[in-house]
């Protein structure tokens, strides 16, 4: 009738695997394998006697027994190679007690002439301290209208609405203090002429009074004689 | 640069500006009194000159008072 009514007629198959068990396939029963037990093995009435007899006893004991017929091995130890220079170095490393830890055993150096280490948090303080005694000791502006701006540490920006004005005045004012210089040349070599001119009033002077003394001296003191 | 877009100066720099522009402003007051001073002595010289000038005459007129008793013949 259903799906399953096919399958009901059939024998089961056992199956050869055990991974590959399926819902409709059935295992044969427990007492089917009492029915059909298995074989003994035939039993061995007295040991060859080729096998060789073991020399322990039940006590554990080795006993000396001559007549064993164990193959017998060359056991000798191999002889002790010359070690080589640089495997000498190894002797350190390797303890001669065996229940010691393997360290190694260096040579102490002579510490003395190396510096000591200095504790990170020291040298750290240090470095922060010395930070702040700099900045402490910066010179501060005084002037009232940058007291306000000392205390921020943060830049601040200025924002400047008449910077082109600024710019071009700058210019012109540059352009005005050359003029300056220029004139300062001017005046300055002026004064220079005036200078000369002045030595030459002072000499022509001179030259004067030395006439005028000439004059006197012809006129008055000869008509005087 | 870009028109219209605002411009910030940075208060470091800005204090240095500033204290540049009182410098320069202290360097014209200290220029403006020395032209002031090289006035003053241009006037004492024209003074000077002035004194100098009238001298001169003083001295002219007298030479040509001397010139004129001396060389000039009397009839």
């Amino acid at each position: 009738m259903g799906l399953f009514g096919s399958v009901k007629g059939k024998k089961s198959v056992p199956l050869k695997s055990s991974s590959g068990l399926g819902a409709g396939v059935s295992l044969p029963s427990s007492e089917k394998r009492v029915a059909n037990p298995i074989p003994k093995p035939p039993e061995i009435k007295k040991a060859p006697e080729d096998l060789p007899k073991f020399p322990v006893d039940m006590s554990g004991k080795h006993q000396n027994n001559q007549n064993t017929q164990f193959k017998s091995y060359n056991t000798t130890q191999p002889k002790e190679l010359p070690r080589l220079e640089s495997e000498k170095s190894f002797k350190n490393f390797v303890s001669s007690d065996p229940s010691k830890p393997f360290f190694p055993e260096f040579e102490e150096e002579d510490s003395s002439e190396l510096p000591k280490p200095t504790p990170l948090r020291k040298i750290e303080k240090d470095l922060k301290s010395s930070r702040l005694f700099e900045e402490k000791t910066k010179p501060i502006d005084k002037k009232a209208h940058f007291e306000l701006h000392n205390e921020i540490r943060r830049p601040l920006f200025i924002r400047t609405d008449q910077y082109k004005d600024v710019r071009e005045n700058t210019i012109e004012l540059k352009k005005n203090l050359e003029e300056i210089d220029e004139t300062y040349y001017r005046i300055d070599n002026l004064m220079q002429e005036q200078e000369s001119e002045f030595n030459i009033f002072k000499k022509s002077l001179e030259d004067i009074q030395r006439k005028l003394i000439y004059v006197d001296k012809t006129i008055f003191e000869k008509g005087g004689e | 640069m870009v028109e219209g877009m605002p411009v910030f100066i940075k208060v470091d720099e800005y204090k240095d500006i500033i204290d540049m522009i009182e410098l320069t402003q202290e360097k014209v007051k200290e220029s403006r009194a020395l032209l002031e001073k090289i006035n003053e002595l241009k006037a004492e010289e024209d003074a000077e000159l002035e004194l100098w000038s009238n001298s001169l005459n003083v001295v002219d007129k007298k030479l040509d008072f001397i010139d004129r008793s001396l060389f000039e013949p009397r009839y």
